[in-house]
């Protein structure tokens, strides 16, 4: 019965982390006045930690042996990175053509 | 004092991860994909972008979440030999609705002429979305070849109903970044 408690608790936190994310996106004036890239940080950042939740509590990753735990992390701070990075450089905030001169 | 070290299991069949790390692997280069294009269409990805239908991916990203919280628990309950079935099914009509509404989505689109060939925007919109909606729809099968075996008594071992919930799981992660890629940024 714990676990399912937890469970419940997982899925309504996975829930307003959504529309939190939906509201960076598309909410009331005042949160649209944040420059659109500190936006977008914020609402991968917030894909990611539910990617993570998802992770660690319904695949039950969190009492998984450290190898595993390591791998599913390291592929999504490659996904983290990945994603800003390649964001960054397509609205001029990272210049890729700096790294080759 | 002494600190206590907590045992650790692999969930499911550790040749199964495997196969999980990599449709992850897969899932990770579409993304990198779809990222990398933008670099040269900006204007035209944001232009297309608000062209979703982003109500109907904000429904389905719940459909999911709520699908895997019903097999999250259902294989709670047949730990502990409790009637686990029921919640199976719950989970598979999730992905039966969440394919419906997608069909709906993909239909309004086509209605109002937004097609694969549209722009690459749309291309790589309809190629990874049906890809995971190909996902869903495995992961339903699944669950409710699962959950009607499970109905009749038939029994199943650890790693069959572990290895099929983690593949559920895998299919609603990956949409949380897909609904990300196409609806919110």
């Amino acid at each position: 019965m714990a676990r399912e408690k937890r469970l419940v608790s997982i899925w309504l936190i996975l829930g307003m982390a959504t529309i939190f994310a939906w509201l960076i996106g598309h909410g009331p004036r005042e949160i649209n006045s944040v420059p659109r890239y500190a936006q977008v940080t914020a609402i991968v950042f917030i894909a990611c930690f539910k990617v993570r939740l998802v992770m660690r509590e319904f695949m039950e990753v969190r009492g998984a042996p450290l190898p595993l735990r390591i791998a599913l992390d390291a592929w999504l701070t490659a996904i983290f990175c990945v994603i800003l990075g390649l964001y960054y450089t397509s609205i001029g905030l990272i210049d890729l053509a700096a790294f080759d001169r | 004092m002494t600190s206590v070290k907590r045992p650790t299991r692999i969930p499911g069949e550790e040749s199964f991860w495997v196969l999980l790390g990599g449709d992850l692997m897969v899932f990770a280069l579409l993304f990198g994909t779809f990222m990398y294009y933008r670099i040269d269409n900006l204007a035209l990805y944001e232009r297309s972008a608000a062209l979703t239908s982003q109500g109907l991916g904000l429904i389905n990203t719940f459909v999911l979440l709520t699908g895997s919280l019903f097999v999250a628990i259902g294989v709670e309950k047949w730990r502990q030999g409790l009637v686990s079935w029921k919640f199976l099914y719950a989970g598979a009509s999730c992905g039966v609705i969440f394919a419906l509404i997608k069909c709906l989505e993909y239909m309004l689109k086509i209605k109002s002429g937004i097609t694969i060939t549209t722009d690459i925007f749309f291309t790589l919109y309809y190629a990874f979305t049906g890809i995971h909606l190909v996902h869903v729809l495995i992961g339903s099968g699944l669950l409710l070849w699962l959950g009607s075996g499970l109905r009749e008594g038939r029994q199943h071992t650890a790693i069959i109903v572990e290895n099929i919930a983690l593949f559920w799981h895998l299919v609603d992660l990956l949409w949380l970044i897909l609904f990300t890629l196409f609806y919110l940024i």
